[in-house]
Formats: C-alpha cells, sequence, structure tokens
C-alpha cells in the first residue's frame, strides 16, 4: 500500500515537472532582440521604395487586387478605405496606404525576411524572385535584373548608416510607365 | 449495352466534368444573355469582358483572343468609338496596334499578337490620346478592371470604363452612323 502511494507521488511530482517544463519559455536573458537598419520603413516611404512597388506590382489586375496575398495599395490601383472619397486614379498615395505596403511586403514571408533583416541573401526572398522571375510568376518580369527597381529594393533590403538606399534608382524605377 | 461499357462510359463522363473550371463557368455565367438583334460576332457584348469566352477553355475558344475590349466615347455615356488606335506595347517592347469597330471593340487574336505582360496602352483618334496610367500586369480583358457600371459597385477596387473624350465625339455624338448594330451600350443614358 505504502508502496503504491510512493510511486504514485512520484509519477505525479514528475508529471507536474514535464508540465511546467513544457510550459516554460526561454528566460528574458536569453531572448536575443536584435535591431536591423535593412529595410526600414522610414526609407520605404521618404526614399521612394513604396513607389516602385506601386508602380510595378499594384495594378488592379495584379497585386492591386484585393485577392492578393501581397497587396499593393496606390493612387492609381486599389484603394484603403478612407473618407476622403480617394478612389482608383484620384490623389496620393496616402500614409495609411504606403504603411499597408510596408506590412504586405514585410509579412509575406515572416521568417525569411527576419533573416534577411539579419544579413542573408535578399534574393531568397519572393518579393524578388517572383518579378526577376526567378520563380514563376503570373504577372511576368515586372523587373529586369540589374534594372533600377533591382537596385532600388537591394539598396533597400540591405541599408545601413554606410550604404543608404539607392534613391536615385527608386525614382528612375518609378517611372513606370514612362511617361 | 454491357456492364462493362456502362462503367467506362460513367468514367469518362466523370473525367469530363472534372475537367471543367468552375471558376471560368461562373465568369461566364454572370455575363448573362447576348443582347436581342445583336448577333454573336465583331460587334456583341460591348463593355464586357471577352477574354472570359475567348481563351482556352472558354466557350469561345475556337477564337482565342490575347486582349481585348471596348471605347467609349466619354465617361458618362457607353457610346463606342470608331476607329480608335488601341496601340500596345508589351514586356519584351514588341509592339500592336488594333482598331475599334463602331461599337468601340477591340481584339487582338492570338496568332497576330502574343504580348509578354505587363503591357502599356494608349488609346488614339485623330489628334486625342489618352494612355492608360498603369501597365496592365495580367488582364486581357480590359472590361476585368474597367467596370461597365456608371458607378462602381466596388469604387476602392474598380475604374470606370475606358472612353477617349472628355465629351460626346466630336462629330458623332451617338457613334457611327452606318454601324449595322446600334453603337449604344444598352442602357446607357
Amino acid at each position: 500500500m505504502v508502496r503504491q502511494a510512493l510511486s504514485l507521488a512520484i509519477v505525479s511530482t514528475l508529471g507536474l515537472v514535464a508540465s511546467v517544463t513544457a510550459c516554460e519559455g526561454p528566460d528574458k536573458g536569453e531572448l536575443e532582440r536584435k535591431v536591423s537598419t535593412r529595410a526600414s520603413p522610414g526609407s520605404f516611404r521618404t526614399a521612394g521604395v513604396t513607389t516602385v512597388f506601386e508602380r510595378r506590382c499594384g495594378s488592379l489586375d495584379c497585386h492591386g487586387g484585393i485577392e492578393r496575398n501581397l497587396r499593393i495599395y496606390s493612387s492609381n490601383g486599389l484603394r484603403l478605405p478612407n473618407d476622403a472619397g480617394l478612389r482608383p486614379g484620384a490623389g496620393e498615395t496616402t500614409l495609411d496606404e504606403i504603411t499597408a505596403n510596408y506590412q504586405s511586403i514585410l509579412t509575406l514571408e515572416p521568417e525569411a525576411t527576419n533573416d534577411v533583416l539579419d544579413g542573408a541573401d535578399p534574393y531568397k526572398l519572393l518579393v524578388l524572385k517572383k518579378p526577376l522571375e526567378l520563380e514563376k510568376h503570373k504577372g511576368g518580369p515586372a523587373i529586369r535584373k540589374g534594372d533600377d527597381a533591382e537596385r532600388c529594393l537591394i539598396s533597400w533590403l540591405k541599408e545601413d548608416l554606410i550604404n543608404p538606399v539607392d534613391k536615385d534608382a527608386c525614382a528612375r524605377a518609378a517611372i513606370f510607365p514612362k511617361e | 449495352m454491357t456492364s462493362r461499357s456502362i462503367i467506362a462510359l460513367a468514367i469518362a463522363g466523370t473525367s469530363f466534368l472534372s475537367c471543367a473550371d468552375p471558376v471560368l463557368s461562373d465568369k461566364v455565367d454572370a455575363q448573362g444573355n447576348e443582347t436581342s438583334g445583336v448577333d454573336k460576332g465583331e460587334f456583341h457584348r460591348a463593355g464586357q469582358p471577352c477574354v472570359t469566352c475567348h481563351q482556352e477553355g472558354g466557350p469561345a475558344s475556337d477564337a482565342p483572343f490575347t486582349v481585348a475590349g471596348t471605347v467609349f466615347a466619354q465617361p458618362m455615356r457607353q457610346i463606342g468609338v470608331e476607329g480608335a488606335e488601341v496601340r500596345m506595347t508589351d514586356a519584351d517592347g514588341t509592339k500592336h496596334t488594333a482598331k475599334t469597330n463602331c461599337v468601340g471593340n477591340f481584339f487582338v487574336k492570338s496568332d497576330e499578337w502574343q504580348p509578354k505582360f505587363p503591357i502599356l496602352v494608349e488609346v488614339a483618334k485623330n489628334n486625342v490620346r489618352r494612355s492608360m496610367r498603369s501597365a496592365i500586369g495580367r488582364e486581357a480583358s480590359c472590361a476585368g478592371c474597367h467596370s461597365t457600371d456608371l458607378e462602381p459597385s466596388d469604387p476602392l477596387s474598380q475604374v470606370g470604363h475606358i472612353y477617349l473624350f472628355a465629351t460626346d465625339e466630336p462629330g458623332s455624338p451617338e457613334g457611327a452612323t452606318d454601324c449595322k448594330v446600334d453603337p449604344k451600350r444598352p442602357g446607357t443614358p
């Protein structure tokens, strides 16, 4: 009887320990918080990276479609619900729309994007592989190898204090269609 | 009929049905019936998404189009513009120009031009020219994005019909007078 109670107690204790361990996360001290200068939201807007995505990817029949998982908002394409009555073709792309574009791009592949922000090869990301047709892309070659759009996006994904975003390349790449 | 042939027929019937694209079927059904008095042909269904049917697997797959649409005169009425040039340039830089008929329809057959998307488009007649602000990424029917409703049902993701002039076409306010069918889209003001 005593042996039975003892073994029950041991089993219960082991179970309790196991369940506590299973629920336990890593110690706070073990969490590594990294800060990256790459792909910053500030330069996404001010260096004109958003405009490249808007012009090259955001037409209504492509990533300006609400059925797309990578959804791009723009003045000439899909609009965020707004009180100003802005429709496709009217006004400028709003700050909210730029923020939504940034979130679309950064959260398309969260883990891979984290890796790139940590220094991995940017060409592992769909936002480059698809338009460059390194992977099948229904919308065709939205970006050509070696063109200004590629330079713009790569410089943004690798930006740091010494190597800023190539604003000139972004500005040239945003002239699309050629006017 | 033997039981073996019945089974074979059943299998053949099942595989035929399973090849039909339900999404495409729904899109085709959504186009509704032909307009009374307008036979199937180059003048029918102005303003509708042509390539829904004129594609592989569609009910008009014997006449597939790579790009097709309709050019109307002005934003508030839907009267076709005849003889407008639709100038297109694809991603490889190849160019093709199509001309609209008297209801404003134009179409590019697969054996005429196989564009590589994205493509850029401008429409012109006489000295009036309008360029599309964005590139066409993949949609072969203009009406895929350009709604025929004067007030698009989803104003955040749809644009109105294609038009060339700010108001009625100079000299042809009611469209081409010698058109075999009415160049006005049914129901337009």
